[in-house]
């Protein structure tokens, strides 16, 4: 199996993080126009193809059991890799034998041709330890060899298979398509894991700009997810089938999230998912809670705008040195620590939203 | 400003203020947020509020923590496939011959569930939709009906993956992987007594869960056939919990790979759209920034109160009574049962394990009853275990338990309050049996861990 040598360029995962949102939405938006869901089709059955295809999964998603001859060449590339792992690391121990052995070889020549005493008997007994250890080196190098060639065929022969199927795929699913005529219908389902309490309150007119910049901020960022499940999901198959780990997955997914968490604060805060202990609170009418929340809001912005002003001297220390983290990949820091001030911002202007909307209700100008 | 205060009259105000404020309806993670600002600049000065980022930032690049909206995406994937109605649709067929079949059925679903999810409210509300009416066509005890209900989707947060075990390894430094496998037995307890207390009080009364009529069984056969639509889910909890388990991958990339296992499973399910991915993604969204942000501001609140000597005098007040090692476990069981009344895991989680885990460090567990005892260096582990199986508890404590509002949400209006309160009392019974047994013979929690990663 070759070696996947790809390290994520810094402009491509910025540009990622801030393109895929927006071709997101226009997918589902493109998908609302075509009303063409719930049978197979041809994009999802190339995705699987080229990401999930020695295992069949895009002949499994197509309910074709033809799937199943993909195990057997998956399981010897695997088998053949982890050989490929063991005989590399025999390679690198019967080498370092070796290199040790032609050292001493070397040095008991020497001291010979200096006329040293006991000389000689080294020498020949370097020389009988070095034979077996260059033996043993060339097994590994033989065993390496063996092992690649495996890896080779089977690597060869699964991709062989995958590239028929990539040519054939479009009339299985045409074909698949004439046995589904009636597409499933979606399910309906309730997705709320937030505290079932109030419903959301629509903002006042004046606030409607701010309401929309919260939703549409925190709409983009949750499709980040996504990009982690094919991230992680590249660096397992990269150390298990092509034995090479990459260094920029981990650490460019969990940054991910930690931005996602910081900038969606306020849309949880909007959608009112932040947990609150409801024992009194939903017991009091429409007034009663917003004059509960009018007290506890100075609480609030005292700590959404001490995070504004911490999170704002923190991240201004990192954009002046322009910071970058002190791994090998090297990633720009500072548009991390940015999101503390952005997220306690947009939570400062989803409070005052509420605040006045509470203040309207107590003065009876809004039900 | 640089106030200075006992440490006593220090705790009155600071949790005082924090349940003054809950009781207003200050979102959690704001209370204890804002309440760490003001103690820090009253009791500090103005710089030593520049803390505040430097102890948030550490959470928002953590490793772990990323599995928390990894493993809620592939929940909520799992559930818009419709695996919830197809798995229990199975087990019922399988189970409907007994008496209080499809309340047994209903538990042992939630466990398959559990062991692919790791949050608790989406399952609880789906097999509430579609169980519950079920079970009450048939002439089921309402009682026993959301009993079972109630119980049996709560054990979605302590059966791995679990995002409570993530939460947990973060904050007690613990390791992530041994606190999934350690979950694993004291779960698969719970839902046993579970099955078992039903399926007794059935057969005592078989009015309470009456055994389906003979025509609307199905024959063996179909039953052998019906399997063939369980292959795809337990794929699925061999891929995640194998991965796990075996040490392939970390309990991070598990979370990737099973959410692309759950997308192939959505797809195969023609349920896989861009429409499923967004309401997923928003859903994954709010339930992680509930998480995060309770987070951010409970570890200002606990650190500011460990910098004051908290610490010590909470440690100082519990050895002060001069109750044995035990005793005292039990005390913290029964704070932890209080607060999960009125707190959800998150801040319960939060506030206490950063204090009792500590004191608990410093004591001696011979066993009990001439039990085997628990090294001291196992006692993190342990008490992980057994404070996620107390937290089951407070998922159904009344009058704030998630698992109560969740089902409250959806059931038919004859079904009250009152009654889902009810129902929940002999769960919560065998709940506290539960955290007993784990207690008495920790081999429940710690056996697996160790035959897995001494093995490794």
């Amino acid at each position: 199996m070759p070696s996947l040598t790809f390290v994520m360029p810094h402009w491509l995962y910025w540009s990622t993080l801030g393109l895929f949102p927006l071709v997101a939405t226009w997918l589902v938006y493109r998908e609302q126009e075509r009303r063409d869901f719930g049978r197979p089709n041809l994009f999802l059955a190339y995705l699987f193809l080229l990401t999930a295809g020695f295992l069949g999964m895009h002949r499994f998603y197509l309910k074709s059991a033809w799937g199943m001859i993909f195990i057997p060449f998956f399981l010897a590339v695997l088998w053949t890799s982890a050989d490929i792992r063991i005989a590399r690391e025999n390679l690198s121990l019967s080498r370092s034998e070796a290199e040790h052995a032609e050292r001493l070889l070397t040095r008991a020549q020497s001291d010979l041709a200096a006329g040293k005493t006991g000389a000689a008997q080294r020498l020949a007994k370097a020389e009988a330890d070095a034979a077996p250890a260059r033996d043993h080196f060339a097994a590994s190098t033989d065993g390496l060899r063996r092992a690649n060639g495996y890896a080779r065929v089977a690597g060869i022969l699964l991709g062989l298979l995958l590239l028929g199927d990539a040519f054939l795929l479009p009339r299985l699913v045409r074909r698949r398509r004439q046995r589904e005529t009636t597409p499933t219908p979606p399910l309906v389902h309730p997705l709320d894991t937030g505290v079932p309490a109030s419903a959301v309150k629509p903002p006042l007119p004046f606030f409607r700009p701010v309401d929309w910049l919260v939703r549409v901020t925190g709409e983009l960022v949750a499709y980040w997810a996504v990009l982690a499940v094919f991230a992680y999901y590249y660096e397992v198959v990269a150390r298990y089938i092509f034995n090479s780990p990459t260094n920029w997955v981990h650490e460019s997914m969990f940054l991910m999230f930690g931005m996602q968490y910081m900038l969606a604060g306020a849309y949880a805060y909007r959608d009112e998912t932040h947990v609150r202990v409801d024992i009194v609170y939903s017991h009091l009418s429409v007034r009663g809670r917003a004059v509960c929340d009018i007290i506890t809001s100075f609480f609030f912005f005292l700590f959404a705008g001490a995070l504004l002003v911490t999170g704002w001297r923190f991240a201004s220390d990192a954009i002046s040195i322009g910071e970058r983290s002190f791994t090998e990949w090297g990633i720009q820091y500072w548009p991390v620590k940015l999101t503390m001030p952005i997220g306690a911002a947009l939570l400062i202007l989803q409070g005052l939203s509420r605040l006045v909307r509470d203040i309207a209700i107590v003065a009876g100008k809004v039900e | 400003m640089g106030l200075e205060l006992p440490i006593l009259w220090l705790s009155v105000l600071m949790f005082g203020g924090l349940g003054v404020l809950l009781l207003l309806g200050l979102p959690m993670a704001f209370c204890t947020g804002s309440l760490a600002v003001l103690f820090l600049f009253l009791f500090g000065n103005s710089a030593v509020l520049n803390m505040l980022p430097s102890r948030i930032f550490p959470f928002m690049t953590d490793y772990q923590l990323s599995a928390v909206p990894l493993f809620i995406f592939m929940a909520a994937i799992l559930e818009k496939a419709g695996i919830i109605e197809e798995l229990f649709d199975v087990v019922y067929k399988w189970l409907g011959g007994l008496k209080g079949g499809l309340a047994s059925a209903t538990v042992i679903s939630c466990t398959l569930l559990a062991a692919m999810v790791g949050v608790v409210g989406a399952t609880e509300v789906t097999m509430g939709m579609i169980a519950l009416p079920a079970m009450l066509k048939r002439n089921y005890d309402a009682k026993l009906a959301c009993g079972s209900l109630l119980a049996g989707g709560t054990l979605g947060i302590l059966i791995p993956p679990s995002v409570m075990a993530i939460v947990y390894a973060v904050v007690a430094q613990q390791s992530l992987g041994e606190l999934l496998v350690g979950s694993v037995f004291p779960g698969l307890l719970l839902s046993g007594m579970y099955v078992g207390y039903v399926t007794l009080r059935c057969y005592i009364n078989p009015a309470l869960g009456p055994a389906l009529p003979v025509d609307e069984r199905v024959s063996f056969v179909e039953k052998l056939r019906l399997l063939r639509r369980t292959i795809l889910p337990i794929l699925l909890i061999i891929l995640v919990l194998g991965v796990i388990f075996l040490g392939i991958a970390t309990p991070v990339e598990a979370a990737g790979i099973g959410t692309f296992g759950a997308f192939i499973v959505c797809a195969a399910h023609r349920q896989l759209t861009w429409d499923t991915i967004r309401d997923a993604g928003i859903a994954t969204l709010k339930a992680t920034a509930m998480v995060m942000w309770i987070f951010f501001g409970a570890t200002m609140f606990v650190g500011f109160f460990i910098l004051k000597g908290g610490q010590t005098f909470v440690s100082d007040s519990i050895l002060g009574t001069g109750l044995a090692a035990y005793g005292v476990l039990i005390l913290m069981m029964v704070i932890l049962f209080v607060l999960g009344m009125f707190l959800d895991w998150v801040g319960i989680l939060l506030l206490t394990v950063p204090i009792f885990l500590p004191i608990l460090k410093g004591l001696q567990f011979d066993g009990l009853f001439g039990l085997p005892g628990v090294a001291s260096s196992d006692v993190p582990l342990w008490y992980g275990v057994i404070f996620m199986v107390n937290m089951q508890m407070a998922f159904l404590s009344p009058p704030f338990g998630y698992s109560l509002f969740y089902l409250k949400s959806v059931a038919p209006p004859q079904i009250t309050m009152a009654t889902i309160f009810r129902s929940a009392v002999p769960f919560l019974f065998l709940q506290a049996i539960g955290v007993a047994l784990c207690i008495v013979f920790p081999a429940i929690t710690l056996w697996l861990p160790k035959m897995v990663y001494v093995a490794n």
